[in-house]
This record gives structure tokens, sequence and C-alpha cells, in this order.
């Protein structure tokens, strides 16, 4: 079920409604209904993965009383079996066709012809995302930072739980485990503020990033035959459109979570304001790049362990993070140039300079020399952007010289309106929005007046109506793939 | 609680009275510009009916074949000749008794009348198959289900609809472009066309459906009720005549084996493509359409001239 559609319109009332009206006599039995509510949820979409959910829910439930063994061989042990069995299902159902065509290439590299059977299975959706749920749960309770715990459903809630379940965030079993685990009461300020994350979220997704969608797929699908700046133009509507529609996809797990009482991890702080590469990895994608530092950098050594090892745990969790979004070398591709933009900073010790604040925090507008840092990282991760989203490497790179090849040619063009040029009606209100709310993104303010707010929400409510209705075209979230 | 729920609702009520206020206000004015499919579903058709895909919605005028003729042709997805696009035609074709003045147009092509061989029923030929009531105007069946309203449309639409894919009223959809633009872009285009048609899984993989030329069998016997029918193949690019040939070789003599068997002409304009520039390979350009249908009225007044019935002519440059 997708969170855009008229199904989960009429699915979460009932949820809610029976989550505080009937359910609500204990957190068993709240817990209960999430869980039928997330099976439902899920296999909406698909029945047929809803065994292979629960297969990896009871494996890692089960593992985690092995890992928590005082025997630290024992331990040890039960941590790599469920390792192995994460990764085990993640790679049969997502990387093994991609091995297998590597292997392939290579073997005729040296005139060996393997003619490999393919699986082609379909990829469930948010496998990644609940595989990952269930490893941080291992990897806490061997870590000591997590008992396991002896309720199944609580368990089973914590994997499964609808609002985050097909694309994040990726929740920490000691961060979300005991909110399953306590009564929840309907608080109405929380609820308040859940419904406008819910009405932001879809304002994203449905308003700017399915418009946005339209100019970046007419660019993107025959970019031979555009010009210089229109080619700009659709790459600076991608990276408003992957962020509004994650973003947005974000906020609705957030305020949909805390309508029913939990406080799930922020995904997103303004990543198009970072000052640096670094910034921009702690405001993007937050619950995974933290998932990958804490589970993946840290335990290689993180960068205590001199300069090489810092550079090649680096260029590991980036590589891996790319690798992470799908089998295929663009993504891989798109880690590294990342993992390039990064090691500068690293290598001047300047990766943690912009920690913990924020552009023109105690101003309206940023110096210039911020203006040149975040138009300098935003042209950056643009840049990035379009290696992941074309996966051909030579098309990306012929998309590439296009731009510089045509703005030789036609060096004129720069005074013409670009294609696609209505994308910037859409990308405007999202950076302005964002700006305001920098310093803090779970003040999600709202205008005092009150007609003036109602006229507001009436607004974005018929908007996101009125995109509700896209005929027979279907509307998914871009991580759902992942 | 109870007062969020009050808020909720309240805010929902607004919303929608909203909502049916622009919908109402929207369509007043551009009911037209819905989108490429709308305007043809907003009535019965008692004229005659050019039937096929885009070629056909956007090649054939029927102001200028004849004003007793409505375009009723669609898209290779919407349109080809399956069972769905079949039982639309019936249920919007108003039947008149037998006129020999009324002729019914069926553009026929490889594409058109291909399948891939154990997928026919799986694909899902849009809105065709779902449409469940009758013509109405406006009709928000289609509206509601299968039209695009969101604000981005919407927009696109209000700020440029001259210039928007639209149907006119005899149903023909109109594409503008200027000969400047198409001077510029047409090799290009051509080439990604046929790339994309060389890649897709009806060339690799179709064959000539025997569903659909029983559908297209069909089809001419229950128009043929209602006055003349020629099956017609329009011209395209060289170019993609040799795809269509790769495809099918012998389509020529299997449209003038079923023409034979009906008793009704089929008219192959292919041989005169080259006086007519395209867009794409296989869409007409705009300003050449009023010469093309004039053209292909001579043709057609020549045949009725001559009362041919069940003659297969192959046109001349």
């Amino acid at each position: 079920m997708l969170f855009n559609s008229f199904e989960f319109l009429i699915f979460f009332p009932i949820v809610f409604i029976l989550y505080w009206f009937v359910f609500s006599k204990s957190y068993r039995n709240q817990n209960l209904l999430i869980l039928i509510a997330s099976y439902v949820f899920y296999g909406w979409w698909s029945w047929k993965f809803l065994g292979l959910l629960a297969l990896n829910t009871i494996i890692d439930f089960l593992y985690g009383f092995g890992v928590n063994s005082d025997n630290k061989r024992k331990s040890k042990l039960f941590l790599w079996l469920s390792i192995i069995n994460n990764l085990g299902i993640l790679a049969v159902f997502k990387y093994y066709d991609f091995f297998a065509v590597q292997f392939q290439h290579l073997f005729e590299g040296f005139g060996v012809h393997l003619n490999p059977t393919l699986l082609n299975l379909t990829l469930p959706v948010g496998i990644s995302f609940y595989t990952f749920h269930g490893m941080s749960y291992v990897f806490d309770i061997y870590y000591k930072r997590q008992k396991p715990i002896s309720n199944f459903i609580d368990y089973a809630v914590f994997v499964s739980f609808f609002p985050l379940l097909v694309a994040g965030p990726i929740e920490r079993a000691n961060h979300l485990l005991p909110q399953v685990q306590t009564f929840r009461s309907f608080n109405f300020r929380n609820a308040v503020y859940g419904c406008r994350l819910i009405l932001w979220g879809m304002f994203k997704k449905i308003v700017i990033a399915d418009s946005l969608a339209i100019v970046v797929d007419l660019i993107y699908s025959d970019f031979s035959g555009q010009g210089a700046t229109t080619l700009i133009m659709g790459s600076i509507a991608f990276s408003f459109q992957i962020y509004a529609d994650f973003s947005g996809y974000s906020d609705i797990a957030l305020g949909t979570a805390k309508l029913l009482g939990f406080e799930l991890l922020s995904n997103f702080k303004f990543p198009y304001f970072s000052r640096d590469i670094a910034e921009f990895w702690r405001r993007w994608h937050i619950s995974l790049s933290s998932w990958f530092r804490d589970y993946l950098y840290i335990p290689l050594g993180g960068s205590k362990d001199g300069k090489y090892k810092a550079i090649r745990n680096t260029f590991i969790i980036f590589i891996v993070s790319g690798f992470w979004h799908g089998a295929s070398w663009n993504f891989i591709l798109w880690g590294f140039i990342h993992a390039c933009g990064f090691l500068p900073l690293l290598l001047l010790g300047k990766n943690r300079k912009n920690l913990g604040n924020v552009a023109a925090e105690s101003s309206k507008i940023p110096s210039f020399k911020e203006l040149f840092q975040m138009l300098s990282t935003f042209a950056f991760v643009t840049f990035a952007w379009i290696f992941f989203r074309i996966k051909d490497f030579n098309d990306a790179l012929l998309f590439i010289k296009r731009i510089f090849v045509n703005l030789v040619e036609d060096p004129g063009q720069l005074l013409h309106k670009p294609g696609g040029i209505l994308a910037v009606l859409y990308i405007v209100p999202v950076i302005v929005i964002d700006w305001f709310l920098r310093r803090d993104e779970r003040n999600l303010r709202t205008v005092k007046n009150p007609v003036l707010r109602a006229v507001i929400y009436i607004g974005m409510g018929t908007l996101i109506l009125l995109g509700l209705f896209k005929g027979s075209s279907e509307s998914s979230f871009i991580y759902f793939q992942f | 609680m109870r007062n969020l729920l009050l808020k909720i609702v309240y805010y929902c009520i607004a919303t929608l009275l909203v909502f049916a206020c622009v919908l109402y206000f929207y369509l007043l004015k551009y009911e037209s510009y819905i989108d490429q499919n709308y305007a043809r579903l907003t009535s019965y058709h008692n004229q005659g009916l050019i039937i096929g895909t885009s070629r056909s919605a956007i090649d054939l005028e029927p102001s200028i074949l004849g004003g007793q003729l409505y375009n009723f042709s669609f898209t290779i997805d919407a349109s080809p000749y399956d069972n769905s696009y079949m039982a639309l035609i019936r249920k919007y074709h108003q039947n008149a008794s037998f006129d020999k003045n009324r002729i019914h147009i069926l553009t026929v092509d490889p594409w058109a009348l291909s399948s891939i061989p154990g997928a026919e029923n799986l694909i899902n030929p849009s809105f065709t198959s779902k449409l469940k009531l009758e013509p109405m105007r406006p009709n928000f069946e289609y509206i509601l289900r299968f039209a695009n309203l969101s604000i981005w449309e919407i927009s696109n639409v209000m700020m440029n609809s001259d210039r928007n894919l639209h149907i006119n009223s005899f149903g023909r959809m109109i594409k503008p472009m200027t000969e400047e633009f198409l001077n510029k872009d047409y090799k290009r285009k051509l080439g990604v066309k046929i790339d994309n048609y060389k890649q897709s899984e009806t060339y690799k993989k179709g064959k000539i459906s025997a569903n659909k030329l029983r559908n297209l069998e069909e089809l001419i016997d229950y128009l043929k009720l209602d006055g003349k029918v020629y099956l017609i193949r329009l011209p395209i690019a060289s170019e993609m005549l040799e795809l269509e040939d790769t495809m099918c070789p012998e389509f020529n003599s299997l449209m003038l084996n079923i023409s034979g068997k009906h008793k009704v002409t089929y008219i192959d304009i292919m041989p005169a493509r080259n006086q007519f520039r395209t867009t794409d390979g296989h869409h007409m350009w705009e300003n050449e359409i009023p010469k093309f249908n004039r053209y292909l009225r001579t043709v057609l007044d020549t045949l009725n001239y001559t009362n041919a019935v069940g003659k297969s002519d192959f046109i001349k440059p």
C-alpha cells in the first residue's frame, strides 16, 4: 500500500480509530493491532512476500538469544550466523543476478564462456529496510546496548511497524523497542503535529515530487536532444524531486507514527543547506548513514587507526551505501563519487567542521561564504545524482558531456529560457519553507492567524487531492525500489 | 481526541468542497483539453468511424475527408484490435441502417495487429477495458479514474492550452510542431524511435495475432451493416517501413486476403510515403495533414465513383 493512495486514506483512519478506541486498554493490544495492520499494509502490495518478512523476523528474534550469550565465542558465532542469514536473503533477492552477470563478463574476458542461471526474482519492497532493522537488533544485543526481548509480538512490531516498513527511517532497536514495550496514551499536541507532518509530507510527494518527475522524465528520457541549460535544469529538478519524494515519505512516516504515539528517528535535516559533503551526509538519509557509521565504519576501526585506515573505511562505507541502493554499477559509482568528495575534508581534518550548527545560525540570510559553500555542495551532489538517475554509465557520461559541449557550441543559450523552467515554481517553495525551518526540523511552524492557517491547510489539501487523481499512471516512492 | 477528529472532519469537508469547485471551474473552461482521449468519450458517435492507433488519431482529419466521419482512434496501448477496444467501439458507435454514403476507415499495420504469443491476455489495455458506464458529458467516470488532475497538468493546460495535445470536434488529435523544430529534430527523433521499437518486446517476439485478425474481420462485418468499409495502411518513413517489413513481410497479402474475403477495399498508401513528412517516422506532421487528407479523399472519391467493392488498391505516387 502506498501512502499516497486512496487505500491508505481509508486504511489509516480505520487503524487509528481501532487503536485508540478498541485496542487501547494495554500496549500489548495496541501492538497486536499494529502487527496485523502492518501485515495488511505490506500484503496489499504482495501477500506472497509476507512469508519472507515473517521468516526474517523469526530468525533475528531467535538469533538475539544466542548473541546474548556470556560466552564470547558463542555470541560471535550467532552474530555471524545472523549476518550471513540476513545478507544471504538480501543477496538472493537483490544481488545474485548482478554478481552472476559480472562473473560471466569477467570470465568472458579470459575466453571462458559461462552461462549462469539468472533468478530474475521480484525484489520484495522494503527488503533492505526491514533486513537492516533486524540486523540492528542483533548488533545492539552484541554490543550490549540492548537486551533480547522475550515477547515475539513486540519484536515483530519493531521489524514490521508499517509507517517505516518499506522505506524507513531505519530504526534502532534501542530507540524504538522501548517505545514498543510502553503503553502509549493519546497526546493532542503530538497528534496535531503528526497531522501537520503528514500534510507537509503528502504535499512534498504528491504536489512537488510528482510534478518535478514529469520534467525530469521528459528531459532524462530524451537527453540527447536537449540543450545544456535544459539538462542542468533537469538535473536540479531531479535533486529536488528525490529530496521531496524521500523526505516526503519520511515526514508521512514520522507523522503517522506520531498519531500512534511513537517518535521515530529523523531522516532529513535540510540537506541542501549543507556547507560541505560531510555535513550533507549528516543531513541526508540520516538513519542509513548513521547505521553504516555505527555498524560498519566504527567496527572497521573508524578513523582511530591512522589516516590510511580512515580513508579505506570511508570508501568502504560510501561504496557499500551506494550498493545498498541497488545491484548496479551506477549506484556504486555514485557512492564512490561521494567518497571522493569526502576525501579532501578527511585529509584536511575538516570533516567535522560544520557539526552541530546550521547555515546562517544566527542570522536570516547566509553570508557570501556560506552561500558559496552551500551552492558548491549542492552542485556536487547534483552532479553525483546524474549517476544515480541514469543506470548506464556511458549514458551518464554522454549526459554530462552534452552539457559542456553544448554550452561551448552555443553559449547564447544561457540567455534563453531553458526547457522545464516551470520546475522552478515547485522548487522555490521547498527552499523557502525549509530555510525558515532549518534550525529545528521538528518545529514545523504554523501560521498564527487561524483563518490564514485554515486557508493554507485547505489549499494544500486540495492540491494533494487533485494530485491523487493521476489517471492510470502509478506514482510510487523512489526509495521503494531499494 | 474528539477535538482532533472534529477538526480533521471539518478540514476534510472544506477540502472536498474546494476540490469540487476547482474541478467544476476547470471543466467549464478546459474540458476538451483534459487529455487526448477524453473528448472522444463524452458522447455516442452516429457518424462513420476512423479506427486505429495513434497514426490514424493524428493523420486522419474527418473535416477534410468528409464531415460524416469521427476519428475514434487512440494509441497503440489503448486501441490495438484487442477485445476491449472492440467492445468500446460497439458501445460508442450508433448503428444506422445502411447508408451508402457513410464510410468507415480501419487503419491497419503490423504493430496494431501483433501481440506477444502467450502474453496477449496479460496486457492491461488501459481505460478501454475499464470504462463501465455509458458515454456522458462530463464523463466523471473517465475524469476521476483515468484523467491526470495534478496541479502540474492543470497549470500546464491553463497556461498553454492551444499548444497542448488535444482533440478537435471531429475527434482528431492535434499535435502542433513548427517547421524549424521539425527540421532540427527529425533525424534524431527518428533514430530514437527506431531504436526504441527495435528494443520493444513486440518487435522481438511479436507475431500477427489470430485473435486480433478475428476482431478485425468481425469489426468489418459489423461496420459493413452501416456503410462502406475501407482498410487503409497509412504512409510512414521508409526506415519505419523496413521494421514493419521485417516484422511481417507478408502483411499486404494478409490484408488483401481479408479484404477479398469480406469484399471491402484495402488501400496501401505506403508507395506515396515520400510525399508526406512525419515528425518521428510514423506520425504525420501537422502541416502535411490537410494535403494528405485531400489526397486520400481523392482516392476514396475515385473508388466510390467506380463503386469498387472488394478491390485492392496500391496507390502509386
